[in-house]
């Protein structure tokens, strides 16, 4: 996290941050600082990494929320909907644009990206379900066909609104599309934090029940678990994390799909284990990406997203291609 | 112990079960019989809970099932499927302890980790608990979760009795494992317990079951004794089959032999 702080376009030493928080804090250490330092890192530098941290403990919390409830290891946000409905939602304010919302409430216009996020998100989650799911089960072909068919939509029109969009908006659209952490602020970092950070812990009480949902809906509900009900609030739950770590920093994909996946393969797939390493692989892991499309093409960066489909999506063909390998009878994916 | 009464239960135009009442009680194994399609599953499901939306109740330790509630049954109730879809790296051990879910809140206690060690000797799978249960046969998988539904009903509760519903449980195992399973069904059900078992071969039936429960096209065609309703009448006509009767010399317990189609 403290090399994170470091790189970037603006250099800054440890001895530096050291200060800065210290100043930040209320002391007054003798020691001079260069404003500009002190400004990169106070005012962008930290709330970026600390935002970077969050969206990706709760990306990849919510993959493995999403796999425990499709039953199936290569769920992930991207995949089923999620990110590209609150991309959609997202895009639809950036050009009705804030500030009709703003005239109403000076609130409302802060808060309607990331809810008009989550409402477009919930609807193509849900859309991705129900279809997919008949009598209670899941078909994974159907769900990746219906997926890929509920992202098409979604990312067309996102593609219609920044056609009709006027030249900044669609600029932004499209650098948000990918992803970026470019735009992290203050305002970003309460906001994200404050949904996100409930919602993990949310999700950890959840952990046994899903444990059991991996034995099928039935066994699940003889086990004593409603299962209607924690359907229903793990993809709540997912929508909030993912709709407002989209709203604050773009789609950013795999991270969801490759951190859970990572640690079944260190240690099994129970959940109440899987949650907790999730948040922390998760955070580690976007930050590193985030160095890298910082340091790339430096002093100008990358979109974030780019980096993590770059790698996840080679990444993701692998693990396909190795659990066909030890599962040759149907196995995972059957 | 376990009522059920007047149920009926249709898809569409289609009757399932048609006015089924039973009475099941604890310390019989009782098995349920009948050709494929006859709704026996069915009728075990509604038992479960597992389909809710039939006419008719059904009623345990003469409390009416609601039809809603999953909980409070589940410390004293098991339900173990002809498969399961589990397709994640769990290993054994982790699999079995969900049998304790309902027991325990956050974290397994001492007793629940004892209880999953015993429920696991029990199915011979001792030496399995740190295997990964993808890696596992067929019938080993069926083992591990013989071993978790034991594991929910391990305890005796005080004033109630337990239940144990198994549906078509053997169809992977081999022979010994078989005779291992309903053994220890009936032990099971020798100990205060209402089990039920949906089965496909009637010579097993003969051997293990105390009360039999025959179903064709939603009704019932008998219900009683294993030997009273498992004769050559009944068999003959349910599943349009000729057969004979041989009689083992020394268990006394009499064995069928299929001779052709009607």
């Amino acid at each position: 996290m403290f090399l994170a702080i470091r790189t970037g376009a603006v250099h800054i030493t440890y001895r530096e941050i050291f200060i800065s928080l210290a100043k930040a804090f209320g002391f007054h250490p003798d020691a001079k600082i260069e404003p500009i330092q002190e400004g990169v890192f106070m005012q962008i530098r930290l709330p970026r990494v600390l935002l970077c941290v969050v969206i990706g403990a709760g990306l990849s919390v919510s993959g493995a929320l999403m796999q425990a409830l499709f039953r199936n290891p290569i769920v992930e946000p991207g995949l089923i909907g999620t990110s590209s409905g609150a991309a959609f939602g997202a895009a639809l304010i950036f050009v009705v644009g804030k500030s009709f919302f703003a005239q109403y409430s000076q609130l409302l216009g802060n808060m309607i990206l990331p809810l008009s996020a989550c409402v477009f998100s919930f609807i193509a989650t849900m859309l991705v379900y129900r279809l997919s799911s008949s009598y209670g089960k899941v078909t994974v072909t159907i769900m990746i066909l219906v997926g890929v068919a509920i992202n098409a939509i979604a990312v067309s029109c996102t593609g219609f609104l920044s056609y009709i969009a006027r030249d900044p908006q669609a600029r932004s659209i499209t650098f948000w599309s990918l992803g970026t952490f470019s735009g992290a602020n203050w305002n970003s970092v309460c906001l994200v934090y404050a949904v996100v950070i409930p919602c993990i812990f949310l999700a950890l009480r959840y952990s046994k029940a899903l444990n059991a949902l991996l034995l099928g809906e039935s066994e699940a509900s003889y086990l004593g678990i409603n299962t209607e009900k924690l359907k229903t609030r793990i993809i709540i739950l997912n929508t909030l994390i993912v709709a407002v770590g989209t709203s604050a920093v773009g789609v950013i994909g795999f991270v969801g799909l490759i951190v859970p996946h990572l640690l079944r393969m260190i240690k099994g797939s129970d959940n109440r284990f899987l949650i907790i390493g999730s948040a922390l692989m998760g955070a580690v892991i976007m930050n590193v990406a985030d160095m890298v499309s910082r340091i790339v093409i430096a002093p100008a960066e990358l979109p974030i997203g780019i980096v993590t489909s770059f790698v996840g999506a080679p990444v993701f063909i692998w693990i396909l291609r190795r659990q066909k390998g030890i599962h040759s009878k149907g196995g995972y994916y059957a | 112990m376990l009522e059920v009464k007047n149920v009926s239960y249709k898809i569409g135009e289609h009757q399932i079960l048609d006015n089924i009442s039973a009475l099941f009680e604890p310390g019989k194994l009782t098995m349920i019989l009948g050709p494929n399609g006859s709704g026996k599953s069915t009728l075990l499901k509604i038992i479960s809970n597992e389909i809710n939306n039939y006419s008719g109740s059904v009623h345990y330790d003469k409390k009416l099932l609601n039809k809603k509630d999953t909980g409070s049954v589940s410390k004293i109730r098991a339900v173990l499927s002809q498969e399961s879809e589990l397709s994640f790296p769990l290993t054994v051990e982790e699999v079995v302890m969900m049998g304790r879910y309902p027991h325990f809140n956050l974290r397994p206690s001492k007793k629940d980790t004892e209880i999953c060690h015993q429920a696991l000797k029990r199915m011979k799978m001792d030496s399995f608990h740190e295997r990964n249960y993808l890696t596992l046969s067929g019938g080993e998988k069926q083992r591990v979760h013989f071993a978790r539904v034991m594991a929910q009903i391990w305890e005796q509760p005080e004033d109630k009795y337990r239940y144990l519903l198994l549906d078509e449980p053997i169809a992977s195992l081999d022979l010994n494992y078989q005779h291992e399973f309903l053994k220890i069904a009936k032990e099971v059900a020798q100990q205060n317990t209402v089990t039920i078992v949906v089965i496909h071969d009637i010579n097993l039936a003969l051997q293990y079951a105390d009360f039999v429960l025959l179903i064709n096209k939603g009704k019932i065609v008998a219900m009683g004794n294993t030997l009273e309703v498992i004769t050559v009448e009944n068999i003959q006509e349910i599943y349009a089959l000729r057969c004979r009767v041989v009689q083992d010399k020394t268990s006394h317990i009499p064995y069928f032999i299929v001779e052709s189609s009607i």
